[in-house]
Order: structure tokens, then C-alpha cells, then sequence
């Protein structure tokens, strides 16, 4: 796995509803950090992670509505990102083309946060 | 399975946090692979109602908002600190309406739910809730309530079997669970009272793991069809896993070869080894007590048991004296004060286990710690909940 540095960035506010109607147009709308545990762990791929590995963030679109999942260098799932604001415009700028990536902070038995931003 | 309950934003500072999820919300996620096809209903506030859709669609679960203005919020400092509550509206809106086969009903900050079901399972949040199933026209043909100890010990005057008993005649309850936190839960049936343990996790993250309890609860009784004990046992195992991964989905499969903590003895004391020289350690030391009266613990605190007038000898006899009747020590070892460790180290002469909170440690400050089997976490939540379950004899 890389042991790259985990990429950080300035914002953490809440796309404004103005701003979240804009993505694909508003380049500032989809520059927002991704700070959150990752929910629906496979244990099998968490279990070959370390602190500071990155993960790709992809829009896994079945069904109504989209969900976002962060995927390890072997293109496997290793959960889903869930449950925070900004979660819709993430899906909308993951939708216009805009990149993600997340790097693990944090490793649990079970667990682990993710901090990552938008790939320039 | 229906659940009927708040979705709010949550903040805590330490541990960082920041997620929208509520009673209702976390609770529909964490059975939503046990039950395929859940439904929550619930308000929600309308400048994130649509990442809280996208939230509940991420664990299959299908989510009915009636979009409110208000953005209420929890506010943590750490997982065991009194929540601040924000953007609660001055006057509930109209109670939503849920009718089903099996539905989760939990109280509401910004208004309330008139549910009809064949069972009801129904977590109150809030002492002023707990005698209200049946007040708002609510209907359940077989009725459990789940509810923590201080719930039921405000709204009834006793957190046990009489007060439990009486909270099951006055709601026509055929099951109530009384949640005591480090020390599991207890069943309450016709003609059943039944302890249930806390399970073993090597971390404890506090928040919101009241409604994974419920939740699992709700789907093994209500849905599932089990014992109520078994339903509670299922449910205790269940936020173990949760508390130590954060994990909100359950999986039963991962918690059965969980270990069954052994009930705390609340008799027996814990020492609070800390600096209080500062305004900052002296908050913490007051903190740590507070949590740990609150979750049952008795605690000797050497500045509020000895003081701190008199002389060294006075003083250091008196507080070996206190260490030397306790059960545990719980060190809080940031900044390395002198006097903490020579408790830390005093305790273990004579066989008394330690629980050290080094949050931002130097590794090499660690070394005698750790080579007398000293058991040292990162965070305040695990560290009160260690030296609790240290007070097992």
C-alpha cells in the first residue's frame, strides 16, 4: 500500500444550498473536507490498511440513489461514506467528474476515520 | 421494520465527530442488515435533509422527512459530557403518524410520533417522555420500553425492579430493558427479571450507543420474534462492537464470540490520581469524577476527600491511606506530574491495577507503565469505562 501523506485541507463548512445547485460550474462548491468514519467496513480489505494509505472515493450508482464508497489500490471496497453534511454535493461534484481521495487517520479493530479532500 | 425518531446533527471535539444521524437515523442504520427494507420517518431540517436522505439510502434505507427549518444539533466535548442542545424550536410541530407490524418509536426533540403497530418498541431519550407512550393516541398490541436508569429513576423515583415493575403497569407494558451503561442492562417480563452484561471492547465511543441498543433490541424482539432476554443480550453484544468500531451497521455474525464483561462492583472505590494545580487539571479531575459517579462508580478523589491543606506528610499519608482502600487507579498521566506517578506506582506495589490516561504521551514516558501491566488509553471515554470494569473483584 502507498504511505503517502494524508491530504489535508482548509474547509470543513457545509456547502451552502446556492453553492450545492452549482457543481460542474462552481469549482469552490466541490473544494470541501471529508472528515468521517467509514461505515459498512469489509474487514478482509481494512485489514491490509495502515495509517496514511490513500483510498480513491467512487459513486457507486444502484438504485434511486447513489451511495459513495472509498476503494483501496486494488480497486476493492473497503466502505462507504456516509451520514455527514455535504454528502449530497459530494455525490453531485463526484457526478460533474471532480476526483476524491481519502487517507486513513485513524485504524480500530473494526474501524477506521478517513480525512481526504478533492484530487487537484 | 418502521423506526420513528430524530435525525439531528451530532458534534463532538474529542474524539473528532461530525455526522448526521439522531436516534431515529442511527438506528434504521444500524439494523438495516438485519432488516432489509426498513423505513424511517422522522423531521429533519431542510438546509441537509438531502444528505440525510442520501445518508439513510447508503444503508438501504428508505427515509420519509418531513423538512423542518430548525438545525438541531448535539454538541460533545467528549462522548461523556452533558450534550449542548442547539436549534430545538421553541414549540413541537404535529406528532408524525406511523402504523405498522413492528415499529421503533423514540422521542423527539422537535415534536413526536402517533404510532399503531402489533409491536412497539418505544425509547423515550428524556425522563419527561417515559410515562407518555400511551398519551398522544399511540397503540401497540404487545408494548416494550427500553429506557437508561436515570430515565426511569426521574420519572419513577426507583431504577429497579419497583420502579420498572411500575412503569410496565402504567404503560401496559409486557417488556421494559433498563440500560445501565458499564454495567449492561436488565430485563424486566412477566414473572422474569434477568441481568443482562456488558460485553467486552477494547474502546468505548459513548455516543449513540443507547439507540444501537434499542435498535437491536426493537428488530430481535419486535421482528425477530425472540426472548426478550435473548433480544437484550443480542442488543448488549451488539454495542459493544459498535462503541469499539464506531461501525453503525450490525452484524450478529461479529458478535458472537464477544466476551461478557463481569458485572462492576459499585461498592468498591477508584482512585483519581491527578495533578489539580491548574485550572485545566483541575477541570479534568472534576470531569472524570463526575462521569464516574454518574455511571454508578465510587470514587476517592484525593483534593476532594483530603484537601490540600496541611502538611506533606499529613497529606501523602492521608492520600496512600484512600489509594491503599481502592479497588483501581485511574492515573491521568498527561503532563507526567510527579505526584501521580508515585500513586501510579504505589498502587502496583501493592497489587492495585491502573487504568492511565495518557492522551499525548511521550513513548518513553510510558516504559514503567506499561512493564507493570498497566492499562493505558488514548481517551477519556474508554478510560472511565476501564476503570469501572476494573472494580470487578
Amino acid at each position: 500500500m502507498s504511505s503517502k501523506q494524508t491530504p489535508t485541507r482548509p474547509s470543513s463548512k457545509a456547502a451552502s444550498k446556492e453553492e450545492a445547485t452549482s457543481a460542474g460550474t462552481n469549482i469552490n462548491a466541490c473544494d470541501f473536507l471529508i472528515a468521517v468514519d467509514l461505515e459498512g467496513i469489509r474487514l478482509p480489505r481494512l485489514a491490509r490498511l495502515k495509517i496514511g494509505d490513500l483510498l480513491k472515493v467512487e459513486l457507486r450508482t444502484e438504485g434511486v440513489y447513489p451511495t459513495v464508497i472509498c476503494v483501496d489500490d486494488e480497486g476493492q471496497t473497503v466502505g462507504a461514506l456516509s451520514a455527514f453534511l455535504n454528502l449530497a454535493q459530494l455525490i453531485r461534484c463526484l457526478r460533474s467528474g471532480v476526483k476524491y481521495q481519502v487517507g486513513i487517520t485513524q485504524l480500530r479493530p473494526g474501524g477506521c476515520h478517513v480525512v481526504g479532500s478533492r484530487v487537484v | 421494520m418502521i423506526v420513528v425518531g430524530g435525525v439531528y446533527r451530532e458534534e463532538c471535539i474529542r474524539p473528532a465527530w461530525s455526522r448526521i444521524f439522531g436516534s431515529g437515523g442511527r438506528a434504521a442504520a444500524a439494523v438495516s442488515l438485519l432488516s432489509p427494507g426498513t423505513q424511517l420517518v422522522a423531521y429533519a431540517c431542510e438546509q441537509w435533509v438531502e444528505d440525510a436522505e442520501h445518508s439513510m439510502a447508503a444503508f438501504g434505507v428508505t427515509a420519509e422527512f418531513q423538512p423542518i427549518p430548525e438545525d438541531i444539533a448535539f454538541h460533545y466535548l467528549h462522548p461523556l459530557s452533558h450534550a449542548e442542545l442547539t436549534g430545538a424550536p421553541q414549540a413541537r410541530y404535529g406528532s408524525l403518524q406511523v402504523a405498522g407490524d413492528i415499529v421503533l418509536r423514540f422521542g423527539f426533540v422537535e415534536g413526536d410520533a402517533r404510532v399503531d403497530a402489533k409491536r412497539v418498541i418505544f425509547d423515550p431519550q428524556n425522563a419527561d417522555e417515559v410515562l407518555r407512550f400511551r398519551e398522544n393516541g399511540s397503540n401497540a398490541e404487545a408494548l416494550a420500553i427500553v429506557l437508561n436508569e436515570v430515565e426511569l429513576k426521574l420519572a419513577l423515583g426507583d431504577a429497579g425492579e419497583e420502579g420498572a415493575r411500575g412503569l410496565m403497569q402504567h404503560s401496559r407494558a409486557s417488556v421494559v430493558v433498563v440500560k445501565r451503561g458499564p454495567r449492561g442492562a436488565t430485563v424486566f417480563a412477566k414473572d422474569v427479571t434477568a441481568q443482562i452484561p456488558a460485553y467486552a471492547a477494547n474502546s468505548v465511543f459513548k455516543i449513540g450507543s443507547g439507540d444501537v441498543f434499542s435498535a437491536i433490541f426493537a428488530q430481535r424482539w419486535g421482528e425477530a420474534g425472540e426472548d426478550p432476554v435473548i433480544a437484550a443480550d443480542n442488543a448488549s453484544r451488539a454495542v459493544s462492537r459498535y462503541v469499539e468500531t464506531r461501525n453503525t451497521q450490525v452484524d450478529l455474525s461479529q458478535v458472537t464470540m464477544v466476551l461478557p464483561r463481569k458485572a462492576p462492583d459499585t461498592a468498591s472505590m477508584i482512585y483519581l490520581a491527578a495533578p489539580f494545580f491548574t485550572l485545566a487539571q483541575r477541570w479534568m479531575v472534576e470531569e472524570a469524577r463526575r462521569c464516574l459517579l454518574s455511571l454508578g462508580a465510587s470514587v476517592f478523589s484525593p483534593i476532594h476527600d483530603v484537601g490540600s491543606k496541611g502538611d506533606a506528610e499529613y497529606i501523602a499519608r492521608r492520600d496512600l491511606d484512600g489509594l491503599e482502600q481502592c479497588s483501581v487507579v485511574l492515573a491521568l498521566l498527561d503532563g507526567e506530574d510527579a505526584g501521580t506517578l508515585f500513586e501510579v506506582g504505589h498502587a502496583r506495589r501493592h497489587g492495585i491495577p491502573v487504568v492511565a490516561l495518557a492522551e499525548s504521551p511521550r513513548p518513553e514516558s510510558l516504559t514503567m507503565l506499561q512493564g507493570t501491566n498497566c492499562t493505558i488509553v488514548s481517551d477519556f471515554s474508554t478510560a472511565i469505562y476501564e476503570a469501572i470494569w476494573g472494580t470487578v473483584r
